[in-house]
């Protein structure tokens, strides 16, 4: 007896129309927006009220997000987003 | 006690020739003082504990490190110093170090950030690298 795995190539795709599973996955965005909020340094101005959630989507509109969380010669790198991604136990898949 | 990632990367980068031949000993934690030569700029991220292990020994040590051109160098100095820093880590699992094994390198991210807080913006390449490591 044998077993035959077709592998869907539309599953993301398919998952992403899901309205149960993306209410879920707001609901993870949401959190992590919360503990990006909490990594943000705390004398950045703005930039803790600009961190958001939208949808499956975490995300700041700070033009002073870059040197935030990639540092520069005046400031650490606070990486706000990649330590609450990392902090949450997801898979941190940094894309330029 | 886990081990000190930042003092086994930091000592491992400054022991490899091919990293010293273009920074010298300026393998830092902060800016240093002139920003003239190159540099490597070492910073833990995250180092949470490993999973699946039900106590906290071998950690995951999440870095990012900045490989600066020196004031006045093309891109492809910085460009040649991240890919240096690349190749250095790679060779962790392999080498012996002080008080610790490192098991796995893996590297997240190799992204071109120029530095803009410098006048004119500085080349500098970003490596976002895990080194999973534990005491000897």
């Amino acid at each position: 007896m044998s077993t035959r795995f077709s592998r869907n190539v539309a599953f993301t795709e398919e998952m992403e129309h899901d309205p149960e599973f993306m209410l879920g996955i707001a609901k993870v965005a949401g959190a992590l927006a919360r503990d990006v909020r909490m990594q943000a340094p705390r004398n950045s101005g703005h930039y803790v009220g600009s961190i958001e959630a939208e949808g499956s989507t975490v995300f700041t509109t700070d033009v002073g997000a870059v040197p935030i969380e990639f540092g520069s010669v005046n400031n650490p790198a606070y990486a706000p987003f990649r330590s609450a991604v990392l902090a949450a136990g997801l898979r941190l898949e940094d894309h330029p | 006690m886990i081990v000190d990632g930042p003092a086994i990367v930091r000592a491992h980068l400054a022991a490899e020739s091919a990293v010293t031949s273009i920074v010298g000993t300026r393998i830092t934690d902060r800016t240093p003082d002139s920003v003239t030569n190159p540099w490597v700029a070492l910073q833990l991220i995250q180092a949470p504990q490993a999973d699946n292990i039900p106590f906290d020994y071998l950690v995951p040590f999440t870095f990012q490190i900045d490989a600066y051109a020196g004031k006045g160098q093309s891109q492809a100095q910085a460009n040649l110093l991240g890919r240096v820093l690349r190749a250095s880590l790679n060779e962790m699992p392999f080498t012996t170090h002080s008080g610790a094994v490192v098991t796995q390198v893996r590297h997240l991210s190799f992204r071109y950030l120029p530095d803009t807080d410098l006048d004119p913006a500085r080349d500098r390449y970003v490596l976002l690298t895990t080194v999973v490591a534990h005491n000897a």
